[in-house]
């Protein structure tokens, strides 16, 4: 890279303050070094006319989070309803196997278990439930 | 109440604390979409879809930086994807609304913001998004090497690039 390249390029990582001091001082206070510092100082005042804000316009943020919401639910339903499917095939799978293996017994004895100890956890997790969310 | 507490409240599905993010965040993503795409209604659209993605991926956000900064990567993004779909850009011609200046004021003002926009517009969308976040923002290198996922040496040769070829333009169109 050329010297004054180098030169222009510390300048203006000092003007930035992201300078890492490998330029010697005596380089940048030459001539060309002080020609270029004005020159970034003169354009960094006339680049600030681009702060004023010029275009008038305001977005709906209450739209775009009801929109956004929307769309996460969709998601989600979508996400649960392909998992619902999944477990299900994997639960009918099981049962067809052990039908096969075991006989029609297994299916009778599973549906008295699940009748029986199903009540037992369903009916304190759906009372937790309940009494998180009226908290 | 600070961001961080906004963003927690934001992730349990809060409203109120979204909104008063976005809105918080608003006019920082507004300034930094219109210098980047030098037209209003596209920097509205690109701002829409940039707040919409953050409403959606709002679990996904960890506070380690600022949610503005997760913001404007996010609208970095958005711009950059629709730059792939449509390679290209317009400055929409709008006056300046007046704010209490004089007649005079206002066409050198408007003349110069359009000479400047069109030098900044001319730069590769990389080098204007690096220039943009350090020069209006005072972004670090590491952030903006963050925000764009490029190394920290390419943000800084981009910086020099695009500081070097404003100010020559700048000098050539005789605004200075």
């Amino acid at each position: 890279m050329v010297d004054s390249d180098k030169i222009k390029n510390s300048i203006i990582d000092q003007f930035y303050n992201e300078s890492d001091k490998k330029e010697s001082e005596n380089k940048l206070d030459s001539e060309e070094a002080l020609e270029f510092k004005n020159l970034l100082n003169s354009t960094s005042g006339k680049l600030e006319v681009l702060h004023q804000d010029i275009f008038d316009f305001d977005i709906d943020t209450l739209s775009i989070i009801e929109q956004g919401q929307c769309i996460r639910e969709k998601r989600k339903f979508r996400k649960e309803f392909i998992l619902f499917i999944l477990f299900s095939t994997l639960v009918l799978s099981l049962y067809a196997i052990a039908i096969i293996e075991i006989g029609y017994s297994i299916l009778i004895i599973s549906q008295i278990l699940i009748i029986t100890i199903a009540p037992w956890i369903i009916i304190p997790i759906m009372a937790r439930r309940r009494k998180g969310s009226e908290v | 109440m600070d961001e961080i507490e906004l963003i927690n409240k934001a992730k349990e599905g809060n409203k109120s604390a979204l909104n008063s993010l976005l809105k918080d965040n608003y006019n920082m993503v507004k300034g930094y979409t219109v210098k980047m795409v030098g037209d209003p209604h596209l920097a509205q659209d690109i701002i829409q879809d940039a707040m919409l993605k953050a409403v959606i991926n709002i679990n996904k956000f960890e506070p380690r930086a600022k949610f503005s900064t997760w913001l404007i990567k996010i609208a970095t993004n958005v711009y950059r994807d629709y730059l792939r779909k449509n390679k290209s850009f317009q400055l929409i011609d709008q006056s300046l609304t007046d704010r209490g200046k004089q007649v005079d004021d206002i066409v050198i003002v408007n003349y110069e913001y359009k000479e400047i926009m069109k030098i900044i517009l001319k730069l590769p969308y990389e080098k204007r998004a690096v220039f943009i976040l350090k020069h209006y923002y005072g972004y670090k290198y590491e952030e903006i090497s963050e925000i764009l996922g490029c190394p920290i040496g390419t943000v800084r040769s981009r910086l020099h690039n695009a500081v070097k070829y404003i100010i020559s333009e700048i000098e050539r169109k005789e605004i200075i």
